[in-house]
């Protein structure tokens, strides 16, 4: 069976026709990861707080601060890295002020992003971009 | 293995009042993506968990999915409302458990 080219394009375009984010757009690294925390559901801004250096001079040892004021879990990605997925971080109720400080590996400059579960189902997100002169993966 | 954990707990705080614990251990944490001086691909090792309780209630509870540093630190902040007993649980993907615990008093 042989394909025209026509074929394969009109194929193509009905490929991304059915991408689950109810768009045509193709899908960026880590979006796949945060609709499978969120459960598809809407993201807002709220008080997330990721602090990290505006560059790093290290990949393998990037310093980060994240607060998630009444958070219950927390995600951690990063697109451009081999695991994309850093860490998820739940609080428990012995937690005070859901502050969470680490290091973490980051590949490339990249945005580190967090996605925050509330109690009430709610999620929340914020982004924060790292610059990275040599990758640690 | 020896992971030699160093953990900052205050002998006592106010009951309610935040303060910080500080964790430290030593582990590769191999990403199995590096590669030696032999050019050899090392495997993959790493810490996939930790918790810390306070009498038998979550302060934390930390899942390793990807690219946490080696030699891994946290640092977090509790309250508690009686004297008792901290528990650090590190999960080893070997299988093994690495457990500490501190105590605290109510100041």
């Amino acid at each position: 069976m042989s394909f025209s080219r026509r074929d394969a394009l009109v194929l193509g375009v009905g490929g991304l026709a059915v991408l689950p984010f109810g768009s045509a757009a193709i899908a960026a690294p880590g979006d796949a990861e945060i609709a499978e925390f969120t459960g598809g559901a809407a993201v807002g801004e709220g008080d997330l707080a990721i602090e990290a250096p505006e560059l790093a001079e290290n990949g393998n040892f990037v310093q980060i601060e994240i607060t998630a004021p009444g958070a219950e879990e927390v995600m951690l990605v990063a697109p451009e890295n081999p695991d994309i997925v850093v860490f998820h971080l739940s609080f428990g109720p012995k937690a005070a002020g859901n502050r969470f400080k680490t290091r973490v590996r980051m590949a490339k400059t990249q945005d580190l992003v967090l996605t925050a579960r509330a109690p009430d189902g709610t999620f929340t997100q914020v982004r924060r971009n790292v610059k990275v002169t040599a990758g640690g993966c | 293995m020896s992971i030699s954990p160093r953990i900052r707990v205050p002998g006592s705080a106010a009951a309610g009042e935040a303060f910080t614990i500080k964790t430290k251990i030593k582990h590769a944490m191999e990403t199995g993506r590096r590669k030696n001086n032999e050019g050899e691909t090392v495997p993959r090792h790493v810490i996939e968990r930790f918790t810390c309780e306070f009498n038998g209630e979550t302060v934390v509870d930390l899942v390793v999915d990807g690219g946490v540093s080696s030699d891994p630190f946290f640092e977090f902040d509790a309250a508690i409302d009686e004297a008792g007993e901290f528990v650090f649980k590190w999960y080893d993907d070997t299988g093994e458990v690495y457990t500490e615990t501190k105590a605290i008093e109510l100041a």
